[in-house]
């Protein structure tokens, strides 16, 4: 493969990668220096208070949520972060083949000896590893904060590397998703249309599927349920750890590999559907 | 042939974009392609390209198949698109030198002499670009490679008048080194100028192909009758066509040398005598002077 595509995917998500990590590392920073302001008996306070079906929401038992290391974990599943997250792999995924096609730059790229899956492999590896560098920077946030400002009861930032790992998770499957929607499409803004639909169809089902305990099966059928950072770096806890490691591995495992087994697997189609497509003229 | 085509066609649902297109060109031929909006032209380019799927038929270039050995191909091919649109956010030298690198063997230097003859100020980021700046770009890219088959989609749209002569003159060049030029285009006295064969599409259908030679040694003659029309003599009756007279005014169509016919003009009884060249605007109005009216 050429470099000069890799060159192209990269400087094309240069700008909007350099803002998203600039914000994920400053609002993991920001939350460990917050985090430092309150006490576990503050938090567990205002807990007591919340109803019941609000406590259902809670991945973990609320003496976690109460504690530094979870009060801390809870960054990884903020809407801030989720949506910083999701911008950056929708924005990138819908602009690899849609994108292209929408601006006529596709034309002139593909009227060059260069292979469809070169174009798009460039394109899915750039966003891949933005979505690496942006989890990676989300616990960088957390490593450094901790670094600079004391809790009630001291972290070790080792624990939220599962939550840091699910993140990526999430950006990994949105990217493949985004990506295989835009390599049927030809128009880039319904390509991201139909991915934030989804996304919001499955957050719904999550929040009813959790909140209305005769549709609980609902959690089955949305990508969310595996998206638990919270879950994940409570069962990093070192007692947690040791006591059930093999539970703990697993469900590392299982809920990463779905999200990014399945972002693979739509990186695949795309791959499928973009090599055999039509090629429309530019709009 | 150097590219061939057979039975090629392209069909979207209920559309036939293409339909059972045969042609062939040859090595080191400047092949126009003409037909209004929608005849077929573009798609019957982006079929060489590999861009689509024939739904039956075949095209190869080099004898190479267009779809299952697009790559190679490719390699071969140079395309400027109807619409050529450049990445807006790279400055036009930067331009030349990307696609260089896409293209083993493609050179810089080349693409901005291309660039300079074209009078093209290569420093402006490609933003800040009119279009027929961004036109010029484009054929600096397209024009540069020497690649053999060098296809042109409406390549002097947007370009003013001067910069017109000077693409014929680059496409003339392209010729003299030996290399294919497919060029499609709705301005008929471009055509008429580079191209040797031309290629006439009308609802997706190839409908005529005329040799260039061929048509410039045809011409048309008009005049007013003032008496009565006599059979022409034997020796150029095979050579000429009387279309019957209208309003009293006579047009007979002559192929060949013009030379033995004027013995046989000078005793019409013919006023207001008109000879010119038939051209391809007449060709063309053959096929689709219908659709207009």
């Amino acid at each position: 493969m050429s470099w000069a595509l890799w060159e192209k995917s990269l400087r094309e998500a240069k700008w909007l990668l350099v803002g998203c990590a600039a914000l994920m590392f400053a609002f993991h920073l920001i939350r460990v220096w917050v985090t430092s302001h309150f006490t576990m008996g503050d938090v567990r306070q205002l807990l007591e208070f919340a109803p019941d079906f609000v406590k259902g929401f809670f991945a973990v038992p609320p003496e976690v949520i109460a504690a530094p290391a979870g009060r801390l974990a809870i960054g990884y599943d903020d809407p801030l972060v989720v949506v910083i997250m999701s911008c950056w792999a929708i924005a990138r995924g819908s602009d690899s083949v849609s994108g292209e096609i929408g601006r006529g730059t596709m034309e002139v790229l593909l009227a060059q000896p260069v292979r469809r899956i070169d174009v798009l492999l460039s394109s899915a590896v750039v966003n891949l590893l933005g979505a690496a560098t942006l989890a990676t920077l989300a616990w960088l946030g957390t490593y450094v904060g901790l670094a600079f400002f004391t809790l009630d009861e001291p972290v070790s930032a080792r624990i939220l590397l599962p939550a840091a790992l699910n993140l990526f998770g999430l950006g990994a499957f949105l990217g493949g998703l985004a990506t295989m929607l835009s390599s049927c499409d030809r128009y880039r803004t319904r390509t991201i249309g139909i991915v934030v639909s989804f996304y919001v169809v499955q957050t719904l089902m999550k929040i009813v599927g959790i909140a209305v305990p005769d549709f609980s099966w609902l959690k089955k059928y949305t990508f969310l349920t595996v998206f638990e950072p919270q879950q994940l770096a409570y069962h990093f806890w070192p007692e947690i750890l040791a006591a059930e490691p093999e539970q703990s591995w697993r469900l590392l495992i299982d809920y990463n590999g779905l999200l990014i087994g399945l972002g693979l697997v739509a990186y695949a189609i795309a791959a499928l559907v973009f090599t055999r497509r039509d090629l429309p003229a530019p709009l | 042939m150097f590219v061939a085509t057979t039975s090629l066609t392209k069909r979207y649902r209920q559309v036939e974009a293409l339909a059972d297109c045969t042609l062939g060109i040859e090595r080191g031929e400047v092949f126009g392609l003409l037909g209004p909006n929608g005849a077929g032209k573009t798609t019957l380019l982006r079929l060489l390209l590999g861009f689509l799927k024939p739904t039956s038929g075949s095209a190869t270039i080099d004898t190479l198949d267009c779809y299952r050995d697009s790559l190679l191909v490719r390699s071969r091919v140079a395309y400027l698109p109807g619409e050529a649109r450049m990445f807006r956010r790279l400055r036009g030298h930067d331009i030349l030198a990307y696609f260089a690198r896409l293209r083993p063997g493609a050179s810089v230097r080349r693409a901005r002499d291309i660039a300079n003859r074209l009078g093209l100020d290569l420093a402006r980021p490609v933003v800040l670009m009119s279009t027929g700046m961004r036109q010029k770009l484009a054929l600096a890219v397209t024009l540069a490679p020497q690649t053999p088959l060098v296809i042109l989609d409406e390549p002097t749209s947007s370009l003013d008048p001067s910069m017109r002569t000077e693409v014929s003159r680059l496409v003339r060049e392209v010729r003299d080194e030996g290399r294919t030029v497919v060029f499609s285009s709705h301005v008929l006295s471009e055509v008429e100028a580079v191209c040797d064969r031309v290629a006439i599409l009308r609802h997706g259908r190839l409908v005529h192909t005329q040799v260039m030679a061929d048509l410039r040694r045809q011409h048309r003659i008009t005049g007013d009758l003032t008496g009565g029309l006599e059979d022409p003599p034997p020796a150029i009756r095979e050579q000429i066509e009387i279309v019957p007279p209208v309003n009293g005014r006579v047009t007979i169509d002559a192929m060949g040398e013009l030379a033995p016919l004027l013995g046989w003009l000078s005793t019409l009884p013919l006023a207001r005598l008109r000879i010119e060249p038939i051209g391809l605007q007449a060709v063309y109005d053959r096929f689709h002077l219908a659709d207009r009216t």
